[in-house]
């Protein structure tokens, strides 16, 4: 099994675990462009593999995540404020799983707390220019990552 | 006999999601106390009973590594059974807080049976 094939599972499975969701890896220009706001979380690893994760997908997934994890429905009070956080911890989840099947445990690292921001639809594609994206179908939304660690580090 | 619980997590939906997971795991939860950070969680270790104290590592102001380390250093702190709960994957730091007194690890993605197994091992329930 290919590094790739090792990310994407990695991906996938913290997404089931996680939130009770099903992520289907496929190519970047398969998903269908979202329509409606977007939410994307940058984290930064320091330490022995220095690198940045980024995930962006579309804010109603975040809002469907956020329900699933903590296990309440989408129109609860509670949502609307916890969105980010759910998302920004997915992220997190998703950034150390990459650095263990990247690196292994013996790196040594260190995850800055994982920074949000909201775009527009129209961004999306700006922000999926990586070469290097990872792209899954989750329960019909389009979710996008890319990393980069130092070459040699 | 309930137990009563400090859970220090800079993510308000992971300290919901683990508050919620030791009750479908089953364990009997007294109270359940918050923090965001180590520091903030030392205050609370000043003034409460605390049985249990689940904790991330990455945290802004003073991380997990950094509070586990503060405790080793007290008489009272460091007899208080902790289980680290993180995304942190390195045998090194593992190694590092297990010396300083963390009876276990569970690792981010987690469910609600890994965490009651962890806390059932260092608890010694039944």
């Amino acid at each position: 099994m290919s590094s790739n094939d090792n990310i994407s599972r990695a991906v996938s499975q913290v997404m089931e675990t996680s939130a009770f969701m099903m992520a289907m890896p496929c190519d970047a220009e398969d998903l269908d462009t979202p329509e409606a706001s977007l939410i994307s979380v940058d984290v930064e690893v320091a330490g022995d593999k220095p690198g940045k994760v980024f995930v962006v997908a579309p804010l109603a997934f975040a809002r469907e995540l956020a329900a699933n994890v903590l296990g309440v429905d989408e129109d609860d009070d509670d949502i609307e404020r916890r969105v980010g956080d759910a998302f920004r911890e997915l992220c997190n989840v998703i950034t150390g799983q990459i650095v263990t099947t990247l690196f292994g445990e013996s790196a040594t690292v260190s995850l800055s707390p994982p920074k949000s921001a909201m775009h527009d639809a129209a961004a999306w594609e700006e922000l999926c220019t990586s070469e290097e994206n990872f792209a899954f179908d989750v329960e019909d939304y389009p979710v996008v990552l890319h990393f980069d660690f130092q070459a040699g580090a | 006999m309930a137990i009563n619980v400090l859970i220090v997590d800079d993510s308000e939906t992971v300290r919901a999601v683990l508050a919620k997971a030791l009750r479908i795991g089953g364990i009997d939860v007294g109270e359940v106390h918050e923090a965001e950070h180590g520091a903030a969680a030392l205050e609370i270790l000043k003034d409460a009973w605390i049985d249990l104290v689940l904790a991330d590592i990455n945290m802004p102001v003073m991380d997990g590594e950094q509070m586990v380390l503060k405790m080793a250093e007290d008489g009272l702190l460091n007899t208080i059974p902790t289980i680290i709960v993180s995304t942190d994957g390195s045998r090194e730091r593992a190694e590092r807080l297990s010396a300083k007194g963390v009876r276990a690890f569970v690792r981010k993605p987690f469910t609600p049976e890994s965490l009651r197994q962890a806390v059932h091992n260092v608890l010694g329930l039944e």
